[in-house]
C-alpha cells in the first residue's frame, strides 16, 4: 500500500528537481546547462545515430539537437520526464537536418548509400557504436526509411498520424513503412534466432 | 500517442528500445564528451544563443533610481551588482522584453584595427572579444539599432548582445557611441572603470585614458550613470567625471556629484574587520544552490526553500538569484502551504522579470487562488494572458477568468 505513493513522491520530487535544474538552464547559468547536456548527450546522441543510420553527419544532428533542447528550457514544465520532453525536441531537429542533408546530397550520392546500406556489417556499427544491441543491429539492415518509422512508431510512442505529420508524408506511405519495416524486422530476427524485449543479446532457445 | 493496447512485438521494441537509448555504449564516453564541448562552446559563442549569457539586464529601463538594497549588493558584490543593477525597479506590470537574439558586427575598419590581436575584418564580433584600435579607427555596429566608433588607440570588449542588453566595457581610449534603439528594444549597457552608463536612444561620447579616470559627455537624448556611490541621469549638453578616488564631478564645474545623487547613500557597512570575518563564513551562491537541490532530491522542501532564501539573502546580485525566487515561490506553495510568502517570492522576481515571467505571474496567479484573493487573482490572470496570449496555460486561465467574472 505504501509503494505507490512513496514512488508517486518520488517521481514528483525528481520532476521538481529537473524543474528547478531546466529553470536555471533557462537563466544561462552554466553549471546546470553543462549537468542537462552532460545527462542527455548520449541519449540524443544514440537517437541521431538511430534516425539518421549510416550518414556521417548524425553527430552533427545530434549537436544542433542538443543545443536546441537547451535553448529550448524555459518551455520544461515537467509534465513528463526530462529525457521523454528533450526526445521530442531532438526528434523534431534530428529529422529536420536529416532532410537538409538528403535534399543537399541529391540523388546520386542517396543511390549510394542505399547500395551500401545492403552492406549490413559497417553500418550496424555505425549505427550502434559498437553493435552492443541486438535490436539496433538487426534494425541496421533496414532500409533507412522503414527503420526511421519504426524507431518512431515502436521505439519513441509517436502515433501514425505523428508520424505523417513528423515525416511530411501521407498516412498510407508511413503505414506500409511500418508495415514492411515490421515484417523485415520479424523475418531477420527470426533468421538470427534471437527475440526482442531481453533488453540484451539473448539468443530464442531452441 | 496512440492509446491502443499494444503488442508484445511493440512492447519489446521499446523495451529494448529505451535500454540502447540509456545504456552507454563502449568507447562512446570520450566523443560524448566532446560533443557536450561543443554544443556548450557553441551556444557561448553563436549569437543566436547569445541571449543565454545574462538576462537580468533584460527588464525595461528603470524610470526610478537604484534602491537602498542594490546599493548594498553594489557594496558587496561591485561590479557585478553594478551591471546587474540597471534592469533596477521597473514596474511588475510592465511588460518584460524578449531576449531575441542580436549581433554585433564590425562595420567600419580604417587603419590599424585589432579584434582579440589578430587584424579586424568586416562581420560578426563574438562575445567576449576585444577590439583595439592603434593608428586607425572602427565602428561596430550592435543591432537592432546601435553604432559605436572608436577612436585612435582605443579598446572595447563586447560583454553582452542580445536585444534585451547589448554591453561593452571601454578599456582606453574615446568611443562615440550612438543608440538608436527605443525603450522595448533594450539598453545598451557601458561600463567605463567604476563608472556604467545604460542608453535608449542618446548619443554620448566616452573617454578614458590608460588607468585613468573616465569621463562621459552627452550630445543628444539622455542617459543613465551611476556608481556604487551614485546614481543620476545626464541629458544633453551635460557630462561628468570621476576623479581618480571614484568621486564624480559635473564637467565645467567643481562641485562634487554627490550632491546631486538621486539615491539615498547606501547603509553604513560595518567594521572592517566584521565583514571581513563573515564573507570568509559565508557559503557561495553556487554551494547553497546545491544544497537545496540536495534537499529537493529528499524531499526536505522547508531545508530546500531555507536554502533558496540564503542564496537570496546573501547574493542577491548573482544570477543565480532570480531562479532561486521562482523556486522559494513554487516550494511555498506547493510544498509548505505558505502561499503568502510564495507571492513575495514570485513578486519579487517580477519587479525585476526575466526569462521566467511567465512562470512568475502564472505562479502569482496560483497564489493569489489559494490565497482567496479573488480580484487581485482576476487582474493577475489579465496581466498574464496579455503578457503571454500564446502561453501553453493560456487557455486553462482564460477558462479560469471567465469562471471568476462571472456574476
Amino acid at each position: 500500500m505504501n509503494f505507490q505513493p512513496k514512488a508517486a513522491a518520488t517521481v514528483e520530487a525528481v520532476a521538481s528537481a529537473d524543474l528547478q535544474m531546466m529553470r536555471f538552464v533557462a537563466e544561462g547559468d552554466e553549471r546546470a546547462r553543462r549537468m542537462v547536456a552532460k545527462r542527455l548527450v548520449g541519449r540524443v546522441a544514440r537517437l541521431a545515430r538511430a534516425l539518421m543510420p549510416g550518414h556521417p553527419d548524425a553527430e552533427d544532428a545530434a549537436q544542433l539537437a542538443l543545443m536546441e533542447v537547451l535553448r529550448s528550457a524555459p518551455s520544461y514544465r515537467a509534465e513528463g520526464s526530462l529525457e521523454r520532453w528533450a526526445d521530442r525536441i531532438a526528434v523534431r531537429v534530428i529529422l529536420r537536418h536529416a532532410k537538409r542533408e538528403r535534399e543537399r546530397r541529391g540523388r546520386l550520392e542517396r543511390a549510394l548509400r542505399e547500395r551500401l546500406a545492403s552492406s549490413t556489417s559497417i553500418r550496424s556499427d555505425e549505427l550502434s557504436g559498437t553493435a552492443s544491441s541486438t535490436l539496433m543491429r538487426l534494425l541496421a539492415r533496414l532500409p533507412e526509411p522503414r527503420q526511421q518509422a519504426l524507431v518512431l512508431k515502436y521505439g519513441l510512442g509517436y502515433s501514425v498520424r505523428e508520424l505523417a505529420q513528423l515525416l511530411e508524408l501521407p498516412l498510407g506511405t508511413v503505414k506500409d513503412r511500418l508495415m514492411a519495416g515490421k515484417k523485415e524486422l520479424r523475418q531477420l530476427l527470426h533468421e538470427e534466432g534471437y527475440e526482442l524485449g531481453r533488453t540484451g543479446d539473448r539468443r530464442r532457445q531452441s | 500517442m496512440s492509446a491502443r493496447k499494444r503488442s508484445a512485438f511493440e512492447r519489446s521494441f521499446a523495451s529494448d528500445f529505451q535500454h540502447y537509448l540509456e545504456n552507454a555504449q563502449p568507447h562512446e564516453q570520450a566523443r560524448l564528451d566532446r560533443l557536450v564541448d561543443a554544443v556548450l562552446a557553441d551556444i557561448d559563442e553563436q549569437d543566436e544563443f547569445d541571449e543565454f549569457d545574462t538576462f537580468e539586464s533584460a527588464a525595461p529601463a528603470p524610470r526610478r533610481g537604484l534602491g537602498p538594497w542594490l546599493a548594498l549588493v553594489a557594496v558587496l558584490l561591485g561590479a557585478i551588482a553594478l551591471a546587474a543593477s540597471w534592469s533596477g525597479r521597473g514596474s511588475s506590470r510592465a511588460t518584460p522584453l524578449a531576449l531575441a537574439p542580436t549581433r554585433v558586427e564590425m562595420s567600419r575598419v580604417a587603419g590599424e584595427v585589432w579584434v582579440n590581436g589578430q587584424a579586424a575584418q568586416l562581420g560578426a564580433v563574438a562575445l567576449g572579444a576585444h577590439v583595439q584600435t592603434g593608428n586607425g579607427s572602427a565602428c561596430l555596429l550592435a543591432q537592432p539599432a546601435g553604432e559605436l566608433c572608436l577612436d585612435e588607440h582605443a579598446e572595447l570588449e563586447l560583454l553582452e548582445a542580445h536585444t534585451g542588453t547589448r554591453s561593452f566595457r571601454l578599456h582606453r581610449g574615446r568611443v562615440e557611441v550612438e543608440d538608436g534603439a527605443s525603450a522595448d528594444q533594450g539598453s545598451m549597457l557601458i561600463h567605463v572603470g567604476a563608472l556604467a552608463i545604460a542608453s535608449n536612444g542618446a548619443r554620448f561620447t566616452l573617454h578614458r585614458l590608460v588607468e585613468g579616470a573616465p569621463s562621459i559627455e552627452v550630445v543628444e537624448g539622455e542617459v543613465r550613470v551611476w556608481t556604487s556611490s551614485f546614481d543620476t541621469r545626464l541629458s544633453a549638453g551635460h557630462g561628468l567625471r570621476l576623479d581618480g578616488s571614484s568621486s564624480a564631478y559635473l564637467l565645467g564645474d567643481t562641485a562634487q556629484l554627490d550632491a546631486i545623487a538621486v539615491d539615498p547613500p547606501p547603509p553604513p557597512a560595518p567594521p572592517r574587520s566584521t565583514r571581513r570575518q563573515t564573507n570568509e563564513a559565508l557559503p557561495s551562491a553556487r554551494a547553497l544552490l546545491e544544497q537545496a537541490r540536495s534537499a529537493m532530491k529528499s524531499q526536505d522542501w522547508a531545508e530546500a526553500a531555507r536554502a533558496y532564501e540564503r542564496l537570496l539573502e546573501l547574493h542577491p546580485g548573482d544570477p543565480l538569484a532570480p531562479a532561486a525566487k521562482i523556486a522559494v515561490g513554487d516550494l511555498k506553495l506547493d510544498h509548505l502551504d505558505d502561499p503568502r510568502e510564495a507571492l513575495r517570492a514570485y513578486e519579487s522576481y517580477l519587479r525585476q522579470p526575466g526569462a521566467l515571467s511567465a512562470e512568475a505571474r502564472h505562479g502569482t496567479i496560483r497564489a493569489l487562488r489559494a490565497l482567496g484573493r479573488r480580484e487581485a487573482e482576476t487582474r493577475a490572470l489579465e496581466e498574464f494572458l496579455s503578457a503571454h496570449p500564446d502561453n501553453i496555460d493560456a487557455a486553462q486561465l482564460r477558462a479560469r477568468l471567465d469562471e471568476l467574472r462571472a456574476p
